[in-house]
């Protein structure tokens, strides 16, 4: 038998193991290979007008999954050469020289690398089309991308896998070859560390992850900002610390707790998962960062997406608009009859005559009512009072982002409207205008009625503007957006005194979808990768630790212990070990969203939990998975009936 | 009182195209109340065949096992899972504690399988514990504690739940000689004391020596039976005696087991 079968047959008897590996490598593959044809597309590359920023968006992300990866094999690898010391020092002993045995791993590792790419690459050719439509349709590309995977697609994922998969093996083969023959036998007999608590890692991690969570919900928005990288240093490394000493202190605590630990199930699953936590508090952390980076980043770039589009109604509430001189014959006729033409019915109108202002000679304003402002829908639903003062007015802001003001109350300020002042008390609102934009005046100044009036009627008749403004039940409709691509080209004017100025949400709002949407597809595929290899790394775990589990398992079986009994045991024991993790993810990336709102001026929070629930959905599909992996190769093997 | 009773064993392995071993053939064995009784023969004899049908983590060909009145060779499941740890006891050559529990637990689990009140465990543990002047290691980890206090734990744990009958695979196996006789001793204490009663395979001519009676077997049927006379140190050379009437034994390997 040669060195090329044994090689052969130790992948394929350890493929239980070698299976999450495997399928996380082929994934990676499978993923690069898609973007490195999506980056080197030739219709691509010649550029789309709304393609701008996407080659550079996939190249960023295939970059990231090609560092992940590297990371994931790196790891999982060396455990799982670590796994089976044992085997290569038999191996050793019965007199296979280093060379031979250097030459086994390396046969081994090629296989696995060989078949993670063909299995990698098949999917990708595979999946290579519905990814293409899928970006056509994000990037509004007038058609499909026709199929692509020119040689140098092919070249560059060889060539990057090819290399991770080698330095990957030489690196664990330094492992073994270093050890000496007694080292490697031994190395799965080497006696367990009793689980200790220590005070001072326990209390450095509880003051770094508390720091942290308390820095990130800090009221200030400039603290926050500050605090990114500190505070995902901070919880990083607080989260290795805590999950091993809150973990070891916890199960004391359990154990001292006689009435109920000495029962079975919590007996043999808290003794033991003392030993688990121990050894595995590390994966275990850097499990719940990662969980707690995918499902901040997806969340950000959904909560963004969600609060960009929205934000389109702060500029422009309504959903069409025409401003005009008030002097010339009204364009409204038209504007309905194309509404009416699109099957657009129960509008609500509204018709403003105003005129354009200076605030302190510098910031152009357009006056509005305050009867207007309380009656129509805003962005946000708080309508404020006018200040209780003598000439109290409201300026609306055309933005709510970065609002950092804490100072409300109103501001001496002078108003001038055709050559003539106001003196007036001006306070802020950030609660987006009554009156979509008009061209460059991008503020609204809201006075009380009397003085609205004196302002218009005292103003010279060519500065008067009629604004007529329609409301529907659903400006996200395919209908509104027909009517307002036809309406813009109707009223192409710029200037509102040369003619009807026409405005509305739905331009702003397409192009947020569509390169925000396109942010937050690229975003979920990173992090599924991500996603799937630091599962993997639990999988892996889990496995490593599997011979060890089974003579534990026998023992308990001869003891007289159940087979019910033992799947409880492990079922308990393996949910904490894989959703704990999760958990303080979860709890990790609430305070990260929470962050956010503080950025953002307004609650994201349940856009997190969103997020969370679906990635909660998959977890839960791959801890079953995993878990009927595990159990059968746990109870399956011996014959002795229980 | 019989407490545990073997009638007409017979344990074949193999069949189904494979070459077929028979390891016991119709072998009878009957065991008093208290009794302390010992197994020996040479490699391939059947005796760990023998010791696993007795334990029930193996069924017999044929042939049926009695233990308590009880006909336990055909029991299934949760039901034989059940018997097992209520009224078995066993010690292994490799001692098999848990390392993830205590020594206190390891011994007290039998107990905390059955639910009994934790004083009650507790209780026990000490008294137990104090008879096998193992007291000061209950709190260690069996990888802490030398091969003999192990066994010594491995034998408190097979007798904390009171079963009807300690079932030993080559206790001594592993052991030095001193610790050796150490573990006899606690076993004949336990035997004299508790009033239990032992079975144990042996291939160890001076671990034998301790039991009341002394089983031989060979080609997997009963060869011989010898009964202690007063002295132990006589009791050594009669078996010892019949060992070399029977071919193996002394010089045998300890490492080798039937």
């Amino acid at each position: 038998m040669s060195l090329w079968q044994i090689a052969a047959r130790n992948v394929w008897r350890n493929r239980g193991r070698y299976l999450a590996y495997l399928g996380s490598a082929a994934f990676a593959v499978m993923v690069y290979f898609i973007y490195t044809a999506l980056a080197l597309h030739p219709d691509l590359q010649e550029g789309y007008s709304g393609a701008w920023g996407v080659i550079r968006g996939i190249r960023a992300a295939s970059v990231v999954i090609a560092v992940i990866t590297f990371y994931f094999l790196l790891i999982s690898n060396a455990a799982f050469v670590r796994s089976r010391k044992k085997e290569f020092g038999l191996l050793s002993l019965m007199g296979l020289s280093r060379k031979q045995l250097m030459a086994l791993i390396l046969w081994e590792s090629l296989i696995i690398a060989l078949v993670a790419l063909a299995v990698g690459l098949g999917f990708g050719l595979l999946f290579l089309r519905l990814f293409f439509m899928a970006i056509s349709v994000l990037l509004r590309l007038p058609e499909s991308l026709p199929f692509h995977a020119g040689p140098q697609v092919w070249a560059q994922t060889l060539l990057v896998f090819g290399t991770f998969f080698l330095v990957v093996s030489l690196y664990s083969l330094r492992d073994v070859v270093r050890s000496s023959v007694i080292d490697l036998i031994r190395a799965e007999r080497k006696p367990k560390e009793t689980p200790s608590f220590s005070w001072w890692k326990a209390l450095l991690g509880l003051l770094l992850v508390g720091g942290g969570y308390w820095w990130a919900s800090s009221p200030s928005p400039q603290a926050v900002l500050l605090g990114v990288v500190p505070v995902t240093a901070m919880v990083t490394v607080g989260t290795v610390f805590l999950m091993r000493e809150c973990g070891i202190a916890l199960l004391g605590w359990l154990r001292r707790r006689e009435g109920f630990y000495y029962r079975t199930t919590p007996f043999l699953t808290v003794s033991q998962l003392g030993f688990k936590i121990q050894e595995n508090a590390r994966t275990m952390a850097n499990t719940a960062v990662a969980i707690a980076v995918i499902l901040t980043a997806v969340g950000t770039i959904y909560a963004l997406f969600m609060v960009l589009a929205n934000d389109a109604l702060i500029r422009a509430p309504h959903a069409f608009q025409v401003a005009e001189p008030a002097g010339a014959g009204s364009a409204a006729g038209t504007v309905e009859a194309e509404l009416r033409r699109q099957g657009l019915e129960n509008w609500v109108r509204r018709e403003l005559v105003t005129v354009r202002g200076d605030l302190d000679g510098d910031v152009s304003v357009l006056l509005v009512p305050y009867s207007l402002y309380a009656g129509v829908e805003r962005v946000s639903q708080e309508v404020k009072p006018l200040p209780e003062v003598e000439g109290g007015a409201l300026l609306v802001y055309p933005y709510s982002l970065g609002a950092t003001t804490t100072d409300w109350s109103p501001k001496p300020r002078e108003l001038s409207v055709s050559g003539r002042t106001f003196s007036l008390a001006v306070a802020p609102d950030y609660g987006g205008l009554p009156v979509n934009e008009i061209f460059t005046t991008r503020y609204v100044l809201v006075l009380p009625d009397d003085l609205f009036r004196e302002a218009v009627d005292g103003s010279a008749p060519e500065d008067r503007l009629r604004v007529t403004m329609w409301d529907v039940a659903d400006w996200r409709s395919e209908a509104v957006a027909e009517a307002v691509d036809a309406l813009a080209v109707r009223f192409p004017g710029e200037e509102p005194e040369q003619g009807p100025f026409f405005s509305s949400p739905v331009p702003e709002y397409r192009e947020t979808v569509s390169s925000m949407g396109f942010a937050l597809f690229v975003g979920i595929f990173v992090s599924l990768v991500f996603f799937a290899t630091s599962c993997s790394l639990l999988y892996f775990r889990l496995f490593t630790e599997l011979e060890e589990d089974r003579r534990h398992f026998r023992r308990l079986q001869e003891v007289g212990v159940s087979r019910g009994e033992l799947r409880r045991v492990s079922l308990s024991q393996t949910q904490v070990i894989f959703f704990v993790p999760f958990l303080v993810g979860l709890v990790h990336s609430t305070f990260a969203m929470k962050a956010l709102s503080t950025l953002l001026q307004r609650s994201v929070l349940h856009y997190g939990w969103l997020v969370a629930l679906a990635y909660l959905g998959l977890y839960v599909l791959y801890y079953a998975v995993t878990y009927a992996f595990y159990w059968r190769t746990l109870s399956g093997g011996s014959a002795r009936p229980a | 009182m019989l407490v545990l009773e073997a009638k007409g064993l017979t344990k074949v392995y193999g069949g189904r195209g494979k070459v077929a071993t028979r390891a016991l053939s119709n072998l009878s064995l009957q065991v008093e109340k208290g009794e302390f009784v010992g197994i020996m023969g040479p490699s391939g004899s059947g005796k760990t065949t023998l010791l696993n049908l007795l334990a029930t983590i193996d069924a017999p060909t044929s042939g049926a096992v009695v233990i308590e009145g009880k006909e336990v060779s055909h029991m299934r499941g949760e039901e034989l899972a059940l018997f097992r740890r209520r009224r078995l006891g066993f010690i292994f050559q490799d001692y098999n504690l848990l390392d993830s529990l205590t020594i206190g637990e390891n011994i007290a689990l039998p107990l905390v399988l059955d639910r009994v009140p934790v004083k009650a465990i507790k209780e026990r543990l000490r008294t137990l514990a104090g008879q096998l002047g193992i007291l000061d290691i209950l709190e260690k980890y069996p990888y802490e504690v030398s091969g003999g206090q192990q066994q010594r734990a491995a034998a408190a744990r097979a007798i904390i739940h009171e079963p009807a009958v300690i079932l030993a695979d080559e206790p001594t196996g592993n052991l030095d000689s001193r610790s050796a006789r150490d573990l006899m001793e606690t076993l004949v204490l336990l035997n004299n004391l508790a009033g239990v009663t032992i079975v144990m395979v042996t291939h160890d001519a001076f671990a034998a020596s301790f039991c009341s009676r002394i089983q031989f077997i060979r080609d997997g049927q009963i060869y011989t039976e010898i009964r202690k006379g007063a002295s132990r140190e006589a009791f050594f050379q009669q078996i010892l005696d019949v060992l070399s009437l029977m071919g193996g034994g002394r010089n045998e390997p300890l490492a080798n087991r039937g």
